[in-house]
């Protein structure tokens, strides 16, 4: 019985590494249309805003990645942060993720910081370690703690709904405050944890900083912000361009492990 | 390893096109040393400076994956060679100038080579 099968084995080996062979070649197929088409649009937006606001001298020396993989299991995936929905929307790849299990831990307590800031920090806690992140890192995306305080799990429709909240009381705040110098010093000082609000949060003012619930939140440090307020749409093409590749990529390190575990079952089992 | 729950990085051994595009997305980081996880290679890039740099993104623990534009993996293609590690896996990627050619890939050369050896 055992001789009889192990030919069948070596064979569904073989028909195995070779479907990972042809999965590799497809998602290398995918990830080279991808990245095709992201040096186009950023060749488009060089045209546009110009070739020295596109380049690598816009990368500031402090960088925190928002884009990481886990290897929960066996394989790679990619933790889910802003930018990757876009990547699910216009996509046509088949996304793999994560499994349900592994992403359900990881991605609500320890997500990568989100560039949008979306992700209020709910305690009072994190608040004055996510401003002093913002100070820091002030090119680059906010410091972990402030998303790693955060816990949501809904980043999209919970981050909305508290920014609109925030909003809200900022216009409450400054419709109540009858003071000029209470108003510019609710506006431009600290507050008691002695740091200073983001220049660029909409939000920086009484309301953000006395009410410990809706306080200051770390500075969004979006990529696409390295290179102006205002960049070109092909550059926001670019960057969906690319985050798909970046997902192919991911998929193709799988298939990868696939197909380097193929020949060594293969030629244990001859 | 990275710390539980955060993940781990992607590093990049990239031109410089490559890696505006990837940055785009976050995947760059520097740690507190000033240690990134990519390399911007450009005409004045060394042979040695890359080899640097895929020896340190290869034993770095925090690094999962590793992109390398196919046309620099050529200059080092006895380092990829002799690579076998699972983790961090090694990705050959196409360049602008230089589409993926999947008879240099060193990953399927290897498969070829042990099916052939079978």
């Amino acid at each position: 019985m055992g001789t009889m099968s192990s030919p069948t084995n070596r064979e569904k080996l073989f028909s195995d590494t070779l479907d990972a062979a042809e999965e590799y070649l497809q998602l290398q197929h995918a990830l080279g249309e991808a990245l095709r088409a992201g040096f186009l649009s950023l060749a488009q937006a060089r045209y546009a805003m110009g070739a020295d606001r596109v380049s690598s001298l816009q990368i500031p020396s402090t960088l925190s990645a928002t884009a990481r993989v886990t290897t929960a299991g066996e394989w790679f995936a990619l933790i889910p942060n802003d930018m990757l929905p876009l990547v699910i929307a216009g996509g046509n790849l088949n996304l793999l993720l994560q499994e349900p299990s592994s992403a359900a831990a990881p991605a609500p307590s320890h997500s990568p910081p989100s560039p949008h800031a979306q992700d209020v920090p709910a305690t009072s806690t994190s608040v004055p370690e996510a401003a002093a992140g913002a100070l820091q890192d002030c090119a680059g995306p906010p410091a972990a703690p402030a998303v790693e305080a955060s816990g949501s799990a809904d980043p999209a429709s919970h981050g909305l709904e508290q920014q609109l909240q925030q909003l809200r009381l900022a216009a409450e705040s400054h419709h109540q405050s009858n003071n000029l110098m209470e108003q510019l010093a609710a506006k431009y000082c600290c507050d008691g944890a002695g740091t200073l609000p983001s220049p660029d949060d909409p939000l920086s003012g009484g309301a953000a900083v006395d009410d410990e619930q809706y306080a200051e939140v770390a500075k969004p440090g979006k990529p696409l912000h390295w290179f102006g307020s205002l960049v070109a749409p092909s550059l926001r093409e670019a960057e969906g361009h690319f985050g798909r590749a970046l997902a192919a990529a991911v998929q193709a390190a799988n298939a990868q492990r696939r197909l380097q575990k193929g020949p060594a079952s293969y030629s244990s089992a001859c | 390893m990275a710390e539980p729950g955060q993940g781990s990085l992607i590093a990049m051994i990239v031109d410089q096109d490559s890696a505006t595009g990837l940055l785009l997305t976050g995947v760059g980081h520097s740690d507190l040393r000033k240690r990134t996880n990519f390399l911007i290679v450009d005409d004045k890039t060394t042979q040695s400076r890359i080899e640097e740099a895929f020896r340190e993104f290869t034993t770095r623990e925090d690094v999962a994956v590793l992109l390398i534009n196919q046309v620099i993996a050529a200059t080092i293609r006895h380092l990829m060679d002799a690579y076998n590690k699972p983790v961090p896996a090694i990705l050959e990627i196409p360049s602008k100038d230089a589409p993926y050619d999947p008879s240099q890939d060193s990953v399927l050369q290897r498969v070829r080579f042990m099916f052939g050896e079978a």
